[in-house]
């Protein structure tokens, strides 16, 4: 038995020859942070989670391709948003985010910043139905950088996208919501 | 703006930080079943290393039709790059019979046009026994245009099955798709390979069909004009083939030697 944990290198290695352990630990690890993108990109639990697991079963059988020693994690991301986006397209559902805002920071698993304690809950409601009504593409590019704080270099990965578009999208983005926002923006009292 | 900015961005991290998540599920178990089950039928079946080259294969093949009849656009896109037929007549110019003229790859131009007419750069082989293309192709879409650079057959340069091209170079911008649906062809052979820093694909056996993703994201499919092999890779954002009937390791130095045309 390993004393200390396998970096996902080491896993990807054992996974390429064969060892379906190593790569049910890499499903372990990163299946959380695979959900979530798959759930900004398709919109909906079921197609979630369906995109989510069929993305880890092509991954295993495209590790042929995969040189061990590069980061396993945007790959990984990068497929199961395709999954998610072909889901989307053939599902006729409506498919629309549904995220909440968690009223107690305890339950969202971080200590509260200090804007937290000024932010009322509506206008936090409203960012996010804001967020959520931004067009796909940029509503990805900011679901990627704030909501799962990925990197832009990693969102340019599973977006499949130069970071220069990133940085462009992410502009515009906040640029919108700055628009549709005005007054929950007001900054009265608010820096200190 | 830049206060303004910052506000925002710190109640988006905020935000991010306190969202509820749907509760994610345990995926291991199901996972783990379906790749034992998979490797199961493999070993009943043919031997493992072909089983897993024809997965490979199946990742780059598609037929994505019912993902495509969802949305008008991509229809249309689709409808036009499978566009088949003759020579696409744009202007009332009459066209000198040029290579490739047959094979839809869209209007004839000169380099310097095609390079004025896209927004990537387009590359060209630097190969001194190769020399300049016989014919510049420019069409749109894809969106972001597509170039093709076409050589005609002569000696060291066979020609592609039914045509009188020997050797076809497309460049555009959009991203393989890396995990894809169905293989179209089984006697396709495919192998990964390093092309210029990036993975890339050798394919033997006169694949047809592609499909890669827009800068959009949106799947498109094009069709392979030769029925021959095909190095494919992409590099900032663009995707560059090189279809011709020379073997891996000529496709490869004709590559390596791509550099920006002047």
């Amino acid at each position: 038995m390993e004393g200390r944990p396998l970096d996902d290198g080491e896993l990807v290695r054992r996974a390429k020859d064969g060892d379906l352990g190593a790569y049910e630990e890499l499903v372990r690890r990163h299946q959380r942070l695979a959900q979530r993108v798959a759930y900004l990109v398709a919109g909906s639990v079921p197609d979630a989670q369906d995109a989510t697991q069929e993305a880890f079963v092509k991954a295993y059988r495209a590790l042929d391709r995969f040189r061990e020693d590069a980061p396993f994690r945007p790959w990984l991301l990068r497929i199961v948003r395709n999954e998610a986006h072909n889901r989307r397209r053939r599902s006729s559902r409506q498919a629309r985010l549904a995220l909440r805002a968690a009223e107690d920071p305890a339950s969202g698993g971080a200590a509260p910043s200090p804007e937290a304690a000024v932010l009322g809950d509506r206008d936090r409601e409203a960012l996010l139905r804001a967020v959520e009504d931004l067009p796909e593409p940029h509503r990805l590019v900011v679901g990627c950088r704030f909501f799962l704080g990925l990197s832009v270099a990693e969102t340019a990965r599973v977006l499949g996208v130069p970071p220069g578009t990133v940085k462009s999208r992410l502009h515009r983005a906040l640029g919108g919501l700055r628009e549709r926002l005005p007054e929950e923006l007001d900054e009265e009292g608010l820096d200190g | 703006m830049a206060r303004s900015s910052d506000h925002l961005e710190r109640m988006l991290a905020d935000l991010g930080r306190r969202l509820a998540w749907p509760p994610e599920d345990d995926l291991t178990p199901s996972v783990r079943t379906r790749l034992e089950a998979e490797e199961a039928e493999e070993a009943a079946g043919r031997p493992r290393r072909w089983a897993r080259a024809l997965a490979v294969a199946a990742v780059l093949l598609v037929v994505v039709a019912g993902i495509l009849t969802a949305s008008p656009t991509a229809r249309e896109a689709v409808a036009d790059l499978l566009e088949m037929g003759g020579v696409r007549i744009t202007t009332g110019v009459p066209v000198p019979d040029v290579p490739g003229a047959s094979l839809d790859l869209g209007e004839a131009v000169t380099l310097r046009e095609a390079l004025a007419r896209v927004e990537f750069p387009v590359l060209v082989p630097r190969d001194p026994d190769l020399g300049p293309p016989q014919a510049v192709f420019h069409r749109e879409p894809p969106r972001g245009g597509q170039v093709s650079l076409v050589w005609e057959a002569r000696a060291g340069l066979p020609a592609a099955p039914g045509t009188e091209v020997g050797l076809l170079i497309t460049q555009f911008t959009g991203s393989l798709d890396p995990v894809l649906e169905k293989v179209l062809d089984p006697e396709t052979d495919l192998e990964a390979v390093m092309v210029r820093g990036e993975r890339g694909l050798w394919i033997e056996g006169a694949p047809h069909l592609l499909s890669y993703l827009s800068p959009d994201g949106e799947v498109l499919e094009d069709e392979l004009r030769l029925a021959t092999n095909v190095l494919l890779w992409e590099e900032e954002g663009v995707t560059y083939r090189v279809e011709s009937a020379l073997d891996r390791e000529d496709a490869l130095r004709i590559a390596r030697s791509l550099g920006p045309a002047r």
